[in-house]
């Protein structure tokens, strides 16, 4: 899927957007790069910080993510130079719609806050009857009603009864 | 002799195929559920098994292990949610395809590719169990460690548009790999505290994360009313011959992959089917088609983890010691009956062991027709507007995560999983090798590790062992096979080729 | 979204022990002796996840507590965290008896290794069902016959073979530790993840001798392929009589795995009794016994005292021997 989205990406651009597409992806590929940096230093510092081996022959338990992590801080750097460069290396296009992805991503984190109280089956009904209210679509409360108990009904009685799994 | 006859007589009685058909059904639905792997199956099978007797149990299981195979690669193509580990190679082709408005066709390829392999896999375990053992013993830990190294090698070719984009979520990938209880030391790392890190990142909750929830974040952006091409009537599984004859070399590639890597206790599914997709890439005439719905980017990766249910049940029945967390599920049902497996299993037991050989073929079988049963629920599963299919795939991911080890903490995780994967899919980084590396990096730190502890510390060790010398040596082939192409394809064309990797400057 | 249709046949599969459970669950009360106890059904909580030993021997308590003490139970698996995630959940539920651990051996070293943020004195051990011992293994074709030409080898050559087992830290390595310290000898340690792959090693001869439960390579060493030199029981195991013990030959070493069952610290003595009342008859009936000898496990059926003396004293033995290789500080 992603490889899709990046190869799909390609074909755009050289279809016929060169020309504005660098100024747009610029910002967004120098934060990543900066991001990218930053997780990698940051695991270089906690690698360091990890015990030496005690066995015969053994490099260690810091060995491995030490080279990762300065791997990982090689290639970030590499990126960085390539989007200080002007290298477009792909990119959204379209507007982010924070609202609508953070609104059901943070429904979603309710419905698990939630299950300590009324439980996991009826909270997640509930949260996906409300999550639907998010999407365009004609008969929206019918939708999320039916959406609501539909997965009620599957998480109760399939997850929780059947395969008896211990669902808060 | 004897043994053959009864065994056939067990598998084609009433009870025989009864059992085969339930657990080819049982396994589909239960391989298509995000979080519920085939090993989970097993486990929630074993008390139904104690009335069974030792043949119809183990038909079952091993029904219901191999069209748990199958069944991830539904949700996989219709969801971009692998259902199970071993069929997240699938979902990138797979889902492409099915946006692509050709979901039948990509099931069908599933189906096939799984049938295909599954019977191949069945028959190297019927054929060729004590020869493929006894190379199975020739792996030590520098062994495993080469062949982890050969699959990160294919890191480069999952990459998509920008190698250094691919590198850097192969970094990312493996230093997720490394959290957790040191494999040799035995101290914690980088958990925090947090003892439900103790066993690494559950690596189910990063898959269904990064590929599901990221997936069903992108569908809340999209303005249209209805799922945009998915209106593809789903009726038929056969493939067409034109399609037979693009995948059957993938599909026999992949086979072959899946069982020698199946054989080999800790590789299994979740690697043979990146192994096998990128061997199929490098061999395909267009491995540009690979990552934007190649049918054989579905025929090789299914073929190859339904192939490694047979190289699983290898080890299992030629030395009594399981490869797989699934097979050890089926030592324990096993032993249940007072029996123990192993080699002497062939004199003690023979209807059994002959049952379980040819009831893993035929199950197989039984797999493709119980799959095609299930169409008619996918196509309507398909015509569901967008709005239910987004909500499902995030209240399925909550469930799965949750099955994993029934713990909310997984959950969270996986939700966190989630926008990780879902601001990578925005500024085009791909998914992909995080998974790759996530399943390798335990792999070839461990045996790493291992291999220099028993060498005290020298490192000829992978050098002088003939297994991870031949495997080392591939990877280094298949790592500079396509730089040098590229060195040449640059030389031909000047600079047509920086164009279309690295895109416009 | 597709298993609706499949319910009937999940229903099977999938609520097998519920229904059971449900359906003894109002016989119950009727023939316990302990009257009190339990007034709802008892949850037992498995600290590995389905399929593997520690869950079949749960499963197989649950399935016994319901038809010889007439019980209603659940089993609940909490796997994760080296055990630590089983024990916070009974930590987290009130003392009363209704939550029982399902626990191994291993919880003296989790707790000596600081993973399981709890002591000893947290649970009330009720009783060790099972065990395990170890055994120090060869191919057939080695040149060793007995643990004396193994110890001797390895005093002349320090760390001239290969040894391993199954994970680092844990019980088979500390057996060897044992071993070291009688034969005065050095050895390192390989291990390994899953208790299979060494027998693999064994048999690839990628390891020269291995610390290992008998019963993980059993095929092959009953075929006599592998060769056990010596085993860690006190006295010769029922299953093994060719097999020789440590202790006979000169080395005073005894030690096993346990499987059993514990508490909340705190619990009333009076559901510990009918918990313990209980246990007895599982232990007592021919089913048990059978699934004892099917699964080649010894029946130490340790008391609360004697349970929780052993584990104080292999929490302090194992200390000193994480200390000793470099696993605490």
């Amino acid at each position: 899927m992603s490889g899709h989205a990046s190869g799909a990406s390609v074909h755009d651009l050289s279809a016929g957007r060169g020309g504005e597409a660098p100024h747009r992806h610029y910002w967004q590929n120098l934060v990543a790069a900066l991001v990218c940096i930053g997780w990698n230093v940051g695991f270089l510092l906690l690698s360091l910080g990890l015990p030496a081996g005690h066995s015969r022959g053994d490099v260690g338990p810091g060995s491995l993510p030490i080279q990762v992590a300065v791997f990982g801080t090689v290639v970030s750097a590499v990126y960085l130079v390539q989007v200080l460069r002007g290298v477009d290396l792909g990119g959204t296009h379209g507007r982010v719609d924070i609202a609508r992805v953070s609104g059901l991503m943070a429904l979603f984190v309710a419905v698990c806050l939630g299950a300590n109280w009324i439980g996991l089956a009826l909270c997640l009904g509930i949260g996906a009857g409300v999550a639907t209210l998010l999407f365009p679509g004609e008969k929206p409360l019918v939708r999320a009603a039916a959406t609501g108990a539909g997965f009620w009904a599957i998480a109760y009685l399939v997850f929780g009864k059947l395969l008896a799994l211990p669902l808060p | 002799m004897d043994g053959i006859l009864q065994s056939l007589g067990v598998i084609f009685s009433l009870s025989g195929v009864t059992v085969l058909v339930t657990g080819a059904l049982l396994g589909i639905v239960i391989g298509a559920l995000p979080g519920l792997g085939p090993s989970i199956g097993l486990s929630l099978l074993i008390p139904f098994t104690y009335n069974l007797g030792p043949e119809l149990s183990m038909l079952l299981m091993i029904s219901l292990y191999t069209s748990a195979e199958y069944g991830g690669s539904i949700s996989a193509i219709l969801l971009s949610t692998p259902g199970t580990a071993a069929a997240a190679a699938t979902a990138i082709d797979g889902y492409s395809m099915a946006r692509q408005g050709k979901a039948n066709e990509a099931i069908s390829i599933s189906l096939t590719a799984s049938t295909v392999g599954g019977v191949l896999g069945g028959l190297a375990l019927l054929l060729l169990a004590m020869p493929l053992a006894s190379l199975a013993l020739k792996f030590g830990p520098a062994g495993y460690f080469a062949v982890g190294v050969f699959g990160l090698s294919s890191v480069a070719a999952l990459s998509g548009g920008s190698l250094v984009k691919g590198l850097a979520c192969a970094a990312f990938g493996l230093a997720l790999a490394t959290v957790g209880i040191d494999p040799i030391a035995g101290t914690p790392r980088f958990t925090f505290g947090l003892f439900q890190l103790y066993e690494g990142v559950p690596f189910l909750a990063a898959l269904i994360g990064l590929f599901a929830v990221s997936e069903a974040l992108a569908m809340v952006e999209s303005r249209m009313a209805s799922a945009p091409s998915i209106k593809d009537k789903v009726g038929h599984v056969f493939m067409s011959a034109a399609l037979w004859k693009e995948t059957w070399r993938s599909m026999l590639s992949g086979s072959v992959i899946g069982t020698l890597l199946g054989i080999l206790p800790g590789v299994g599914g979740n690697i043979a089917c990146w192994v096998a997709r990128d061997y199929a890439r490098a061999r395909d005439r267009h491995p540009e088609e690979f990552g934007n719905g190649s049918a054989n980017g579905i025929a090789a990766p299914e073929a190859a983890n339904n192939a490694t249910v047979g190289g699983a049940l290898v080890p299992l029945l030629a030395l009594g010691v399981p490869g797989s967390p699934t097979t050890a599920i089926m030592v324990g049902a096993l032993i249940m009956h007072g029996l123990h497996p192993g080699p002497q299993l062939f004199n003690e037991a023979p209807s059994l062991v002959y049952a379980i050989l040819f009831g893993t073929i035929i199950a197989s079988l039984v797999q493709y027709a119980a799959g095609s049963l299930f169409l008619p629920l996918m196509a309507r599963v398909m015509r569901l507007p967008d709005a239910v299919i987004a909500v499902g795939i995030m209240a399925f991911a909550v469930l799965g995560a949750f099955a994993i080890r029934n713990l909310m903490f997984d959950v969270y995780l996986m939700l966190g999983f989630g926008v990780v994967g879902y601001l990578m899919k925005k500024l085009r980084f791909p998914v992909a090798p995080v998974i790759l590396a996530m399943v390798l990096g335990y792999l070839v730190e461990s045996n790493y590790r291992t291999a220099l502890v028993s060498s005290q510390g020298d490192y000829t060790i992978f050098v002088t062992d003939p297994i991870s010398l031949i495997f080392l040596s591939l990877s280094l082939v298949s790592l500079l096979t396509p730089l040098w192409r590229r060195i040449q394809a640059r030389r031909a064309s000047s600079r047509t080729e920086e164009t279309a990797d690295c895109t416009v400057r | 979204m597709s298993i609706t249709k499949k319910t009937f046949g999940a229903r099977m599969a999938g609520a097998a022990v519920g229904l059971a459970l449900a359906l003894s669950g109002f016989a119950a009360p009727a023939n316990s002796l302990a009257a009190e106890f339990p007034e709802k059904p008892v949850t037992l909580v498995v600290w590995a996840g389905a399929g593997g030993v520690l869950d079949t021997y749960g499963r197989k308590l649950a399935e016994l507590l319901e038809k010889e003490a007439g019980w209603s139970v659940k089993v609940d698996n909490r796997p994760g965290g080296s055990g630590a995630v089983g024990v916070s959940q009974i930590m987290t539920q009130p003392a009363d008896g209704y939550n029982i651990l399902v626990l191994t051996g291993t919880l003296t070293f989790g707790i000596a290794q600081g993973l399981i943020p709890f002591e000893l004195e947290d649970l009330r051990l009720l009783r060790a069902m099972q065990s395990e011992p170890s055994s120090l293994a060869v191919l057939s074709d080695s040149q060793f016959k007995t643990v004396d030409d193994f110890t001797k080898y390895m005093k002349d050559k320090p760390n001239g073979l290969k040894v391993g087992g199954h994970a680092p830290g844990g019980f088979h390595q500390y057996m060897l530790y044992q071993l070291m310290k009688k034969g005065d000898f050095e050895s390192g340690w390989i291990p390994h993840d899953a208790s299979g792959k060494v027998t693999l090693g064994l048999l690839g001869k990628h390891l020269d001798a291995a610390m290992m439960t008998p019963s993980t390579g059993l095929a092959q060493v009953k075929s006599g392929e592998i060769k056990l030199l010596g085993v860690s029981t006190d006295e010769r195991s029922a299953f093994l009589p060719d097999v020789p013990t440590f202790k006979e030959q000169g080395y005073d070493i005894e030690g096993a795995i346990w499987r059993g069952i514990a508490v909340k610290a705190g619990t009333p003595d009076d559901a510990v009794g009918a918990i313990q009342a209980a246990v007895d008859k599982v232990t007592a009936s021919e089913d048990w016994k059978k699934f004892q000898i099917e699964q080649f496990q010894d029946s130490p059926d340790w008391k609360e005292e004697e349970f929780t003396k052993r584990a104080q004293s292999d929490l302090a033995n194992q200390l000193e021997f994480l200390k000793a290789n470099g696993y605490v500080e």
